[in-house]
Parts: C-alpha cells; sequence; structure tokens
C-alpha cells in the first residue's frame, strides 16, 4: 500500500520534471530569490532558483530518465521497495535542487543529498558485505571532494562577494582567488563525478540495484559535476590553470578508466569503467575553454544520458533474469543463441546502447563524440596544446571505447567459435552438453514495464544524435570511424580465438584502491586506536592520578587525627610561638 | 521585573520540592504526569516569552539603536537584555539578582524546555530500571531550573551560582539510574563528572573574582559597555581561568575526559540532557562572558583555543572510529561537534559566532535524538556494546534503525539538515577570521576541521554499517523486541521534525544573530 502511493509519487514527480522542462522551454532566463539571512556584513544566504537553457535540458534528461527507471523499478524491485521509491525520488529532487538553483548553497544541499541518497540505494542489498562498503566508500570520496567544494564556495563566494551564482564574475576579484576557487570547486566535482584521483568508488558501487545505477550514471549524482562546470562556466574561463588542470585530470581518467573497461570481467562493471571514461571526454570538451567545447559537451552528456542509461537498465535485467551479470555466467547461457533468443528485446536494445557508446555511424554516441573531438581540433588548430592533449586523448580513447563494447557484446551474447570444436561439453550435438549446461528455459523476457523504458531510451540513443541538428565533418567522421574500427577489430579476432587477455595491471585497476587502503585507511584506524590508548592511558592516567593524590593525601591527614589531647595542644602551643616568632621577624 | 521569566525559573524547581514532598506511596506514573504537565507548561512559557522578544516593540528598547543610522560595531554576544529582572541581593558582594534574555539566550532556553519535556514525556513509559521516578522527575526539573537560570543569569556571581545548581542533580542522576550492570562503572563516571565540573568552575570563579578586581562589577550589562581593556596581565589570567573553566564544561579536550564515561552510564534521558543542554553551558559562557567582557584578552587565547578545538574535532573524531558501544561513540561525537563550536567562538568573527549559536541548537537537537535512539536500542537489547547487538538492524528494527541512519547523517552534518549550517558557518568564520587574529593559522585550522568533517562521516557510517547493515541470517530477530513504540514516536517526533525544519530554514534562526 505504501509502497504503491510511493510508486505513484515517484512517477508523477518525474512526469512533472518533464513537465516542468517543457513549459520552461523557450522561456527567456530568469532569476528568483526567497528566503535569506545576513551573517555578518559580508555573507548573504539566499535560496535562489533560475532557469535558462541549462536548466531545461538537465531538467528534461534528468525527468526523462527518472521516469524510465522509476517505471522499470516497478517491475524490477520486490523487497523494500517503499524505502527504495522514496529514496529515488529524494534523488531526483535533489538533482533537480542542484539543476535550478542560483545559491551556491542550495546547490551544495541538492549536491550533498544527492551523496546521501547515493549512498543509502547503493547500500539496498546491504546483507552483501559489496554493497556495504562500497555504498561507505561512495559517500566517504565523495564528501571528501565535497570538502574542497565548499572551500571553494568559501573563497569564491568572499572573492565576489556574493554567492549567487548568476552575479559570480560580475565583480573583480584577485587572480590568486579565482584560481583557488575554481580549483577548489574542481575538487568537489573530480569527487562527484568520480575522476582519477578519486575516481575508484563508481565501480564500486555497483553492486546497488542496476535502475539505481542508471540514475547515478545517466542523469543525476555523476553529471552534476558536468553540469557544475557549465554552470560556473564564466568562473572557469578566466581561470586559465585550472582548466588546463581539469583537462589534465580529464584526459588521464579517460584513458585510465577506458584501460580498467577493457579488463573488467563483469558488465556492471564494464559499464562504470565507460561512464568515468565518458564523463571525461565530456570535461575534456569543458576544459576547451570554447563556447564549442561546452557545447559539445553538454551535447555528449544528453546522448550519454540516454545510451548509458539505456545500458544499466539492460544489464539490469540480465542480472535479473539470469542472476549475475559476471561474463562467466553470462557466456554459459549462450549455446545456440540462448540468450539473444529469449530476450529479444533486450539483446537489440543494448545492442542498440553498446553501438552507441561505441560511436557506430549513424548512432547518437558517434556524432556527440564527434563534436568533441571537433572542439578539440579547431582550438587546437588555434595552436593550443591543450586542444592536441585532448584531440589525441579523445581519439585514443574513442579506439579502445570500441574494443571493450565489442568485447562485452561478443562474449555476453555469442558462444565463441574456439570453444565450440575444443571441449566436447560445448559441441552443439554433444549428449553431455545438457549436463553442462545451465537450464535456460526460465529465461525469459522482462515485463512490458522493464521493457517499454528500453526501447523509449534506445529511440534516444539513436534519434538524440540528430537533435543538434545534423553537421558532419566528414574529415573527422572518417577518422574517428576508423579509429574505433582499429579498435573493434582485435576484439573480434580475440573473441574468435577465444581468448580474453587481462593484463594484470589493469585487472587491478593500477593498484590504486589497494594503495589508498595501504595510505590512507590503515593509518586512520591506526590513529583512531592511539587516541583511544591516550585517552585511556595518558589523560585517563592524570584524572586517576588526581584522584589517588587525593586519597593518599586524606589518609597521610588521617593520621594527624590521632585523637590524643595533648598532641593537639603541643601542636597548637608550637604553631602559636612560630606565629609570634614570624611576626616579630616580619615586623622588625 | 518580568514575571514570566521568574515564572521559569521558579516552577520547576517549586513543583521538584513538590514532588519530594508527596507521601512515598504517590504513584511514579503521577510524577510523571505532573513533571510533562509543568515542563510543557514551560516549554509554553518559553515559547511565549520568545514571541514576546521578537515581536514589534513600540517603545522600541534594544532594537531602537539598529533603527538610528548604522548599528554601532558591537562586541559579539553582548547582551541587548529584555525581560529584565534586577534587584540587589548580596550589596556586601555587590552581587545582584540580574535576570535577562537576548536573542543568543532565547533559542537555548527553549531548547531547554523542549528536551526537558521530551525527557518528562518519555517517563510516562519508559524509565529506568532502578524506579524511583518520582525523585528522577523532580531532579530533571531542578536541572531545568538551573539550566534556565545560566542561560539568563546577567551577574557573574548569579551565573556560577546557577551553573552549579545542575551538577549534583545531575551527579544523582548518573549515580542512581545510571547503567545498571556496571555500579563501580557509574559511580566512577558520576564522580569523576561532577570533580572535573566542580574544579572547572572553581577556576572560573577565580577568573570572574579577577574580573571584578578589575572592571570593579559583576554585571554583565554594566561590563558589556565598559570590557575589560588588555590583552595582558591580570585580564589575560582572568580570561584563560574562565576559559578552562567553561573548557571543562564543553568540554574541549583534553579536559573531555569525563564525558564519554558519563554518557555511556548515565540513563536514557540523562544523557540527552547532559548532551542536549548541559554542554551548551559551557559554549554558552564563552559567547556571553568571554567574548564582550573580556575582549582583548580573549583575542590573545584565540588561537589557542581554536587549536585545542580542532585538536578536539580529530581527536574526538579517531576516538568514536575504534568505539564499540554506541553510547560511547555518541557520547565521543559531541567531542567532535563541541569542538567545531569551541573554533567558531575562537574565530571571533560573526559567520562564526553565528555558526557556533546554530550549532549549539542543532548539537542539541540531533545529539538528543540520537541518545534517545541509542537508548531505545540498549533497553531492547539489555547493552550498548555493539558486538553483544549484533548487526542487521535494518532487518530486526527497521523503523528504529532508519531513524537511526537519519539522526547519523544529520549528525555528520549533511546539507539539507540541522547540522550543516553550524559546521558551514564556523569554517567560514575560520576562513576569515576577526580582525586582530591570524588569519594563516586559521586557514590551516580550517583545512584541518574540514577533514574532520569527513572522518566524522567515516565513523557514523561505521556504525551504520556494524550496527544496521549486516546479513540477518548471522543474526536473527529476537523475539522480544519491539520496532519504535508510540511513546517514543512521540517523543522523537519533534526532534526529526526541527532537525529538517532547521535544515532546510535556517533564516529564521540566523537572522537574530546578525552580529556586525
Amino acid at each position: 500500500m505504501i509502497a504503491t502511493a510511493w510508486r505513484v509519487v515517484g512517477v508523477g514527480f518525474s512526469l512533472l520534471v518533464i513537465l516542468a522542462a517543457g513549459l520552461l522551454y523557450g522561456v527567456d532566463p530568469q532569476q528568483t530569490a526567497f528566503g535569506g539571512s545576513f551573517v555578518g556584513n559580508d555573507v548573504f544566504i539566499t535560496y535562489d532558483l533560475r532557469t535558462d537553457d541549462l536548466t531545461v535540458l538537465l531538467l528534461a534528461v534528468v525527468g526523462v530518465v527518472s521516469a524510465c527507471v522509476q517505471l522499470y523499478s516497478i517491475g524490477y524491485l520486490n523487497e523494500r521497495v517503499a524505502s527504495y521509491t522514496a529514496l529515488v525520488t529524494l534523488f531526483t529532487l535533489s538533482m533537480v535542487t542542484v539543476v535550478v538553483s542560483d545559491s551556491l548553497f542550495l546547490l551544495l544541499i541538492g549536491w550533498e543529498l544527492m551523496g546521501a541518497c547515493s549512498y543509502l540505494l547503493i547500500g539496498h542489498y546491504w546483507e552483501r558485505r559489496d554493497a556495504r562498503s562500497g555504498a561507505m566508500k561512495a559517500f566517504l570520496m565523495t564528501r571528501l571532494g565535497d570538502v574542497g567544494f565548499l572551500f571553494g564556495i568559501f573563497v569564491l563566494g568572499l572573492g565576489y562577494d556574493t554567492f549567487k551564482i548568476s552575479e559570480l564574475g560580475d565583480s573583480p576579484i584577485s587572480p590568486g582567488a579565482l584560481t583557488t576557487g575554481t580549483l577548489l570547486i574542481l575538487v568537489g566535482v573530480i569527487g562527484k563525478s568520480a575522476q582519477v584521483p578519486l575516481q575508484t568508488w563508481l565501480p564500486d558501487a555497483m553492486p546497488g540495484p542496476s535502475p539505481v545505477s542508471a540514475l547515478i550514471h545517466a542523469a543525476t549524482m555523476v553529471a552534476a559535476g558536468v553540469f557544475l562546470i557549465a554552470r560556473l562556466y564564466d568562473v572557469f574561463l578566466a581561470a586559465e590553470t585550472t582548466l588546463t588542470v581539469l583537462a589534465v585530470v580529464a584526459c588521464v581518467t579517460m584513458l585510465f578508466a577506458a584501460f580498467c573497461a577493457m579488463a573488467a570481467v563483469e558488465v556492471k562493471r564494464v559499464l562504470a569503467w565507460s561512464t568515468v571514461s565518458q564523463l571525461a571526454i565530456m570535461f575534456a570538451g569543458l576544459s576547451l575553454g570554447t563556447d564549442d567545447g561546452r557545447h559539445a559537451a553538454l551535447f555528449h552528456l544528453l546522448t550519454h544520458a540516454a545510451f548509458k542509461g539505456l545500458l544499466f537498465l539492460c544489464a539490469g535485467v540480465l542480472l535479473h533474469q539470469v542472476g549475475s551479470a559476471a561474463f562467466v555466467v553470462l557466456r554459459r547461457y549462450t549455446r545456440r543463441g540462448a540468450l539473444r533468443k529469449r530476450m529479444p528485446v533486450t539483446f537489440v536494445t543494448m545492442t542498440i546502447g553498446l553501438a552507441a557508446l561505441a560511436g557506430v555511424p549513424g548512432f547518437a554516441g558517434f556524432f556527440s563524440k564527434d563534436s568533441v573531438v571537433e572542439a578539440a581540433w579547431h582550438h587546437a588548430r588555434d595552436g593550443s596544446t591543450v586542444g592536441w592533449i585532448v584531440l589525441v586523448s579523445v581519439c585514443l580513447t574513442a579506439a579502445l571505447t570500441a574494443f571493450y563494447c565489442v568485447r562485452l557484446w561478443l562474449w555476453v551474447f555469442f558462444r565463441t567459435p574456439a570453444l565450440a570444436g575444443a571441449l566436447g561439453a560445448f559441441e552443439d550435438d554433444d549428449p553431455m552438453a545438457d549436463l553442462e549446461e545451465p537450464d535456460s528455459s526460465k529465461l525469459h523476457e522482462g515485463s512490458w514495464l522493464m521493457l517499454a523504458p528500453l526501447i523509449v531510451l534506445a529511440l534516444g540513443a539513436v534519434g538524440l544524435g540528430y537533435a543538434d541538428g545534423l553537421h558532419l565533418n566528414w574529415a573527422i567522421a572518417l577518422a574517428t570511424t576508423v579509429l574505433a574500427v582499429f579498435g573493434a577489430l582485435p576484439a573480434y579476432s580475440l573473441w574468435r580465438r577465444g581468448a580474453d587477455p587481462r593484463p594484470v595491471v589493469l585487472e587491478r585497476e593500477f593498484g590504486v584502491d589497494p594503495a589508498y587502503q595501504r595510505v590512507l585507511v590503515v593509518p586512520v584506524e591506526w590513529l583512531a586506536r592511539l587516541t583511544v590508548g591516550g585517552d585511556r592511558d595518558v589523560i585517563g592516567a592524570y584524572v586517576r592520578a588526581t584522584g589517588r593524590a587525593g586519597v593518599l593525601a586524606s589518609a597521610g591527614f588521617r593520621k594527624l587525627q590521632t585523637g590524643n589531647v595533648q598532641t593537639y595542644l603541643t601542636a597548637a602551643v608550637v604553631g602559636v610561638v612560630a606565629l609570634a616568632i614570624l611576626a616579630g621577624v616580619i615586623g622588625s | 521585573m518580568s514575571l514570566l521569566l521568574i515564572a521559569l525559573l521558579a516552577v520547576p524547581a517549586l513543583t521538584a520540592a513538590v514532588l519530594w514532598a508527596l507521601p512515598a506511596g504517590t504513584g511514579d506514573r503521577v510524577a510523571a504526569i505532573v513533571g510533562s504537565v509543568v515542563s510543557g507548561g514551560v516549554l509554553v512559557g518559553s515559547a511565549v516569552l520568545w514571541w514576546d522578544l521578537v515581536r514589534p516593540h513600540c517603545p522600541c528598547t534594544y532594537r531602537l539603536e539598529s533603527f538610528l543610522g548604522p548599528p554601532p560595531r558591537t562586541l559579539p554576544g553582548k547582551i541587548y537584555a529584555y525581560a529584565e529582572t534586577d534587584i540587589s541581593w548580596i550589596p556586601e558582594l555587590d552581587v545582584r539578582f540580574h535576570l535577562g534574555i537576548d536573542t543568543i539566550s532565547m533559542p537555548l532556553i527553549a531548547l531547554t524546555a523542549l528536551l526537558v519535556f521530551l525527557c518528562c514525556l518519555y517517563s510516562l513509559r519508559i524509565t529506568p530500571r532502578a524506579g524511583r521516578t518520582r525523585s528522577l522527575i523532580a531532579l530533571l526539573l531542578i536541572i531545568e531550573t538551573g539550566v534556565i537560570g545560566t542561560f539568563s543569569a546577567l551577574d557573574l556571581v548569579l551565573f556560577f551560582l546557577f551553573f552549579e545548581v545542575v551538577l549534583i542533580p545531575m551527579w544523582l542522576v548518573i549515580d542512581i539510574w545510571g547503567d545498571e550492570h556496571d555500579r563501580a562503572g557509574r559511580r566512577r563516571a558520576a564522580t569523576t563528572f561532577v570533580l572535573m565540573t566542580v574544579l572547572g568552575s572553581a577556576v572560573m570563579l577565580l577568573g570572574f573574582l579577577l574580573v571584578h578586581r578589575q572592571a570593579g562589577t559583576f554585571d554583565l550589562e554594566v561590563l558589556g559597555e565598559n570590557p575589560v581593556a588588555g590583552g595582558h596581565g591580570i585580564a589575560l589570567v582572568a580570561a584563560v581561568l574562565i576559559a578552562v573553566g567553561l573548557a571543562v564544561k564543553m568540554p574541549l579536550w583534553p579536559l573531555h575526559i569525563w564525558l564519554p564515561d558519563a554518557h555511556a552510564k548515565a540513563p536514557t534521558v540523562g544523557s540527552v540532557l547532559l548532551a542536549g543542554v548541559l554542554l551548551k553551558l559551557g559554549s554558552y559562557g564563552m559567547i556571553r562572558i568571554l567574548l564582550p567582557v573580556l575582549p582583548d584578552a580573549t583575542a590573545t587565547i584565540a588561537p589557542y583555543l581554536a587549536g585545542f578545538s580542532t585538536v578536539a574535532i580529530i581527536a574526538g573524531s579517531l576516538a568514536c572510529l575504534a568505539q564499540t558501544d554506541v553510547k560511547r561513540l555518541i557520547a565521543y561525537s559531541s567531542v567532535g561537534h563541541m569542538g567545531f563550536i569551541g573554533l567558531g567562538i575562537a574565530t571571533m568573527s560573526p559567520e562564526g559566532l553565528a555558526g557556533a549559536l546554530y550549532a549549539n541548537i542543532a548539537h542539541g537537537i540531533i545529539t538528543g535524538l540520537l541518545f534517545f535512539l541509542a537508548g531505545g536500542i540498549k533497553d531492547r537489547h539489555d547493552t550498548s556494546d555493539l558486538r553483544t547487538i549484533g548487526r542487521a538492524l535494518y532487518a530486526r528494527l527497521p523503523r528504529l534503525s532508519g531513524l537511526l541512519t537519519f539522526a547519523c547523517l544529520a549528525s555528520l552534518g549533511l546539507p539539507g539538515l540541522a547540522g550543516f549550517w553550524g559546521e558551514m558557518l564556523i569554517l567560514l568564520g575560520a576562513y576569515h577570521p576577526g580582525d586582530s587574529l591570524p588569519r594563516t593559522t586559521f586557514l590551516v585550522l580550517m583545512v584541518i576541521a574540514g577533514l574532520g568533517a569527513v572522518l566524522t562521516a567515516a565513523y557514523f557510517l561505521r556504525l551504520i554499517r556494524q550496527l544496521c547493515q549486516g546479513d540477518p541470517a548471522d543474526n536473527p530477530a529476537t523475539a522480544f523486541a519491539v520496532d519504535v513504540s508510540r511513546i517514543e514516536l512521540i517523543t522523537w517526533a519533534p526532534l526529526i521534525v526541527l532537525t529538517v525544519l532547521l535544515g532546510l530554514w535556517p533564516f529564521t534562526l540566523l537572522d537574530y544573530w546578525t552580529f556586525s
């Protein structure tokens, strides 16, 4: 009952967001303020709202994706529905707050509420150890970034003498404060969008329910980082150092994450790393510091929301039906294309999603990625080193992306021909095969509630590429296509040979996580024990010693109370004499 | 002369006397009802007083100044007393019975009234196993008188007296109704508490005497007009003595050692009042006495105060990470939070002060709620040891553990809930501290305190992970455990609502504290 009510509220709210986006479309940018209080003479805290093109774009993305996720969840989830749906709704609401806010503080509220919601949702299956630790890690890493973000708000807000986003940049600010402030904001963005060096939480957040992953990766949370920089673009444009840092971070991240995705052995983990990599492409577009770059980044954000949401929902169907999204499990179901034939809609839509991700010509991801490449090329042609770095990295990433997309697609849906002749159990007509074979008769397509969002998002993953008006730079299109083919061919040939080589360094994801464990977590635990010990054995010891000294002293004084009148009298006489002498000495 | 304020002080104390005078056969239930009614009345009275304080007055008393041109650059914490009572009391010692409130003390008085009311309400159904509820209620009411008196005293000696009134009842509450499994432990905790606090207030009294020697008066209003100038010599000694005395109460590292034991061993209502209200006496005293009376000397000691506060934030958080007892953990978290408040006061900036005041209120509400929840968990499992309670509380007590998660998120300073604004403003205050303070020092402290906020998140998430989450199969449900009962819901609901309201709409309170 409560669950149903929450579901209605959740879907209704998403539809409301879409409606708001529709109503605000084409309206002139405007701001409204409510609330407000001075703290001291310099700080004025208000809640301001604003609407402009960026707001409308993000509202539409958030609304559509969250509506899809809410509908899909009705079919996906059967237990703890009420709390889950309420949190997803709150999650959406937080993102909407971030999008419409014109006050840095209001933005921060939405920003961190998202972190809390993601913590609770990633930990939805709290019986599982990996879900517990993944949730905790996600919250702590993003919060670490958020502290930087908060300090950035201080520096920029007091530097510009306003905490209203639309007024930032109006007044002069010292270059030092500008650079410091934007760099600190960037720390928050890096934490939220899981860029290097705070990237490890996102892949570890995968034990959460798949629809939540779709929401986090497509429309909320990680997209908030991209949104924030686009929102504060005027401020960032003035801070050249910050943009360079952003470019370096983005380029390192996109390659790093793409390499990690190439060695991941679970569908959701591959997708998670690919999100990190694709976000980095958006940041790279933003770091160019040109209008084209910003436009391309937002375009990529839009298409990415569609195809990444789609891919996670597809992975959710696989997980729902098969019970696992690991390659080794899924490929047991590939005999005679069972997975494909039993779940045709999932197969087709997932293929579309992967095609869009890989940048197959005609699909949405192809156009948006090309627009980033084109913006980088224009910038590089103007003699910018940053432009060149971005150009090269995005092109390399395009090839790597094609590799892991093809690898994922082939290994999940197709039986490798290499194994067909190798072992009897894999032969199509071997009677023994059925013993090894998992029972695929129970596999079936999800309910229409789960499939409808897939189809909607698949349409988006194809159609959104043309949303920006069709303009194509043939040379760049050709170049990226060739690169994608270069990436896809090795994946295909490896699959044909039944080989899936995973270098150890990639499989361990460059050992970043264990290093953090050693450098941060272990010392903190050690310090914690030290502190408790210090309280008990040092400070506590002083207190106990004081108490014991008091007891001892009283025991000593008690010895004086003998009850012997002569002793008292003698002592009194001695005292009087001593006092008299002392008075005489001092008086003279 | 304000009868309402006097009534707020007198009624609880008189009721306590009546409760003790009642024949011993009177049921505990009756006592709890009387306590609830009276403390409810005090709550209503304080609400009326608050409304009276902030409504527009026509013969403008204190607001007049703000209408006439730009307000003078006031010393934060200086009193613009309302509802004053000022009669000579002990003329030989120059002590006056001087009471009054302003917008700094009023929210704290209301918080006290609310928490005492909720504790009495809670005692209607849930009482410590030691019984003797009648005396417990009477002591709670005495504590209420003492705390409200401290918050409204405008004379240093009167402040000291009310400050002391609170101690003995609290000592008894911990000693008699404390942890029933650990008789020696609760006695030790109570004694440590009372001895350290008495030592602190003795030191503080010495400081007051020095102030009197310098300024010739104990009256806070007069002292606010003519503060003791000079940052050296006797003024400095006085400031150090007062600061140390109040720091014991607050408590600041390394004087916090009484706190974890006292909180952990106290009964639920005792912990709630101890954390929610009593700790605020220290921070309130710093804002009310140190800053306006000894501004220069406070500026001299402010960096040290800030340093100790920052150490408290980090040390408190680290200690929390290694706790295995849920009540002890929440107690240590208070050390960290009070460290934030100390840092805010030490910045001597309007933002830091407003933040400290806001954090005071927020900490009272959130930690009060946390101790209520911890008490609920302890009552259900007969222990507060995490290892004995087991894990997967989400499966066994879904509502209770859901509320615990909410309270933990609020306490770690999640934006949108009450804990955030105080912490944020304190950090902002540290970003640009008062003019006479070394900025670089405070910047470093700000960064460390910010990392402390991450550590705070870490230990609360660890608590949730160890207590609420986990495999239900390993920790089967106990048959007797009931989820949140009705009386618990009624007592906790106001705190929950306030946590959300103060988090979403801070402006009402912040408007009172626009120091310039």
